[in-house]
């Protein structure tokens, strides 16, 4: 999943703002997106309700910025940012992750805002991303901001306990927070034989082929082609995931792929565990040389993808 | 309706099978492949035309596209001096492949085949029906007088390659056509031939406008004549198309063709967006989009994300499912044959990904204005 960043609706100022206020907090706002965005190219911003209605204080909206003649670019490359609202959308990209079953609030007794629900900033911890505020109160000029977390165990029981979440106002707030961001980004194992020890839960929407076994356990430490694997593998099976739910008609790949030619068509054919050829047409690249990962799309007993090759393009001598 | 068009040895392209949807839009940098596709389908129509294609003949040049010889049309990294041109389509269940495999004779312009379906083994695709469209990037621009073509128009329903014969087909059909209602424009929905409802998408590029086809007496002319509305209802005084705008004679052949077209038919149009406005360019998208899902197969050519949004739109508002449309986005590096990826589309018209440099311009430019 690519940096995911929530607009923290209780940064806007609740008093009067005056108009060159407001539009400082917009440009520092987009200034602090475009370093979040420097991290990762896929950042997604979540906001509460749709940006031209975010509140800048003062009755200054987004759109009321944009519509009095100025600032257009900023507003234009915020809805850019794969712009969605209302936060629910980015829950539909971690079905693993119950909206019911927590609840986080600004710390207890914190000054000004303690007790009062934070949505963003919860969702920020929650998936490892980043709150965006508006540095109207010292409050929120704070990197991490703690919280209560109220959570329904499993025997029905609540659990509360405290976190914190990553916070930024100003781009400095991303020099503080890249290397975690990172390490969240990357993927949480050191190689190819990883992967293939713990592909059942990594990858439960994908099921591959004995010969896979080989090319995926040899790929070493260190070697760039393993995170590549992991974000095709990852992109594939959240695909395939959100088609056996029924969630979208045919599987949405977050990359291309495309049909093997026909005259190609002699080079991926392979034995599946039961030892019947099938022909692995559909492939993607498979950076950073000329790599495919092929596989197909099956059915039955449920819908999955079967990984059929990974590694070198095949018949290219 | 073709499945794929497959390109072996044929001028940018080493070999590739690029899937067709009913409604296929190829983009990227100049030079990077896009229009070659459109001319292998040039090729292959101008051959069938030209009683060239039954022959074993691929013709070259043509009324459609002009290639050159054997020399322009083979890619140049080639490791057998030899072009193939395929087409897929699935009949009844099973896939059929139809296969042209010529020596390039380098300093021929028509090729003959070595290999090719057998006479009788070729149906009669979409491609080479009654009612094909192939309207080039260089199309009719405001004119005085235009002509007619009997055998364009009549027997094949044809715009010719540059729109040409756009004023002819509106006088011939202007009011015998009745179009689709997926295709009826909202703004006019009680008058539904074929001139009613191109006025109609007319509002959108030019509000007030109005155009009709008058043929000049004692000659094998037509004539465009434009008007816009006066106070009331009433139109002022007729207007030379070298007096309106430039835009509304270059898109009327893509609106023609778009609301004329009769499912199982194809069209092909180059650049539908020149000399329009960006509202405009969405519209021609969605338009592009209602005729694709007419059962038209529409072949796109555009550098225009406002096209491109107005399909994404059409998708989005349930009009045109995800499914029947392919983008092809081509990129060629130097030295190296094109390749090209496939973004899919959801049913919110949101793009599965957006490959570096895929109508990214925009946002690229802000980022530097905001530097």
């Amino acid at each position: 999943m690519p940096l995911q960043l929530f607009l923290n609706g209780l940064s806007t100022p609740a008093g009067a703002v005056h108009r060159e206020q407001a539009i400082e907090y917009l440009v520092g706002l987009v200034r602090t997106a475009r370093a979040a965005k420097a991290i990762d190219d896929q950042a997604i911003l979540n906001c509460e309700e749709p940006l031209n209605g975010f509140s800048l204080g003062g009755g200054f909206s987004i759109a009321a910025l944009r519509n009095s003649g100025e600032f257009a670019e900023e507003s234009q490359y915020l809805k850019a940012l794969n712009n969605r609202a209302p936060f629910n959308h980015v829950l539909e990209d971690a079905p693993e992750v119950d909206p019911n079953a927590f609840e986080y609030r600004i710390l207890a007794g914190t000054a000004t805002w303690g007790g009062a629900l934070a949505n963003a900033l919860g969702l920020a911890h929650r998936l490892k991303g980043l709150g965006l505020s508006l540095p109207s109160h010292e409050a929120w000029l704070s990197r991490v901001i703690a919280l209560d977390l109220l959570e329904l165990a499993q025997d029905g029981d609540t659990v509360d306990s405290q976190v914190e979440a990553r916070n930024a106002c100003v781009p400095a707030d991303l020099e503080f927070h890249e290397v975690s961001i990172r390490a969240d980004l990357r993927p949480p194992f050191a190689n190819g034989a990883e992967i293939w020890a713990h592909r059942a839960e990594l990858f439960p929407s994908l099921a591959f082929i004995p010969r896979t076994r080989q090319q995926i356990e040899g790929i070493l430490p260190g070697d760039p082609m393993l995170e590549q694997l992991w974000i095709k593998l990852a992109g594939m099976n959240q695909a395939v995931a959100d088609w056996a739910s029924g969630a979208v008609p045919h599987p949405v790949f977050p990359f291309n792929v495309r049909p093997e030619s026909t005259s190609r068509k002699k080079y991926v054919k392979f034995n599946d565990a039961d030892d019947v050829e099938r022909t692995f047409s559909d492939h993607c690249d498979l950076a950073p040389t000329e790599g495919r990962i092929h596989f197909l799309l099956m059915t039955e007993p449920k819908k999955h993808a079967l990984v059929g090759h990974v590694g070198r393009k095949l018949g290219i001598g | 309706m073709l499945d794929f068009i497959g390109l072996e040895n044929f001028k940018a392209f080493e070999d590739i099978e690029l899937s067709l949807g009913n409604l296929t839009l190829l983009s990227g940098l100049n030079g990077s492949g896009k229009s070659t596709v459109l001319q292998a389908i040039g090729v292959l129509r101008q051959s069938f035309d030209g009683r060239f294609l039954l022959e074993g003949e691929l013709a070259l040049n043509g009324e459609l596209v002009e290639i050159g010889t054997g020399r322009d049309a083979l890619y140049q990294g080639f490791a057998k001096a030899e072009i193939a041109l395929s087409l897929g389509e699935t009949r009844q269940g099973e896939d059929h492949v139809y296969r042209w495999l010529v020596p390039a004779e380098l300093e021929a312009d028509v090729l003959t085949c070595t290999s090719k379906p057998e006479r009788g083994e070729l149906p009669l695709l979409d491609l080479f029906d009654r009612g094909f469209q192939f309207l080039r990037a260089d199309r009719i621009t405001p004119s005085v007088t235009f002509p007619k073509s009997q055998d364009a128009v009549r027997q094949k329903r044809f715009l010719g390659a540059r729109g040409e014969y756009t004023a002819h087909f509106l006088l011939e059909f202007g009011e015998q056509i009745t179009t689709a209602e997926i295709v009826r424009s909202p703004h006019e929905e009680k008058a539904f031939s074929l001139i009613a409802q191109v006025n109609a998408w007319m509002q959108e590029f030019s509000p007030g406008v109005r155009v009709g086809a008058q043929p000049v007496p004692m000659t094998d002319l037509v004539r465009l004549v434009f008007t816009y509305k006066g106070e009331g209802a009433a139109h002022g005084d007729p207007l030379r198309p070298t007096n309106v705008g430039f835009g509304l004679t270059h898109a009327l052949p893509v609106i023609t063709a778009c609301l004329a077209a009769e499912p199982g038919t194809m069209l092909v149009v180059e650049n539908p967006e020149a000399q329009l406005h960006p509202r405009g360019q969405v519209s021609i998208g969605r338009l592009l989009a209602l005729a694709a899902a007419n059962g038209v197969q529409v072949i796109i050519e555009s550098h225009s994300d406002h096209v491109l949004n107005g399909i994404r739109l059409a998708v989005k508002d349930g009009l045109l499912a995800p499914k029947q449309a392919k983008l092809h986005f081509f990129t060629r590096e130097p030295g190296q044959p094109s390749d090209y990826q496939t973004p899919t589309l959801t049913e919110e018209g949101r793009l599965s990904y957006w490959p570096k440099g895929f109508f990214d311009q925009w946002e690229k430019s802000l980022d530097k204005l905001l530097d």
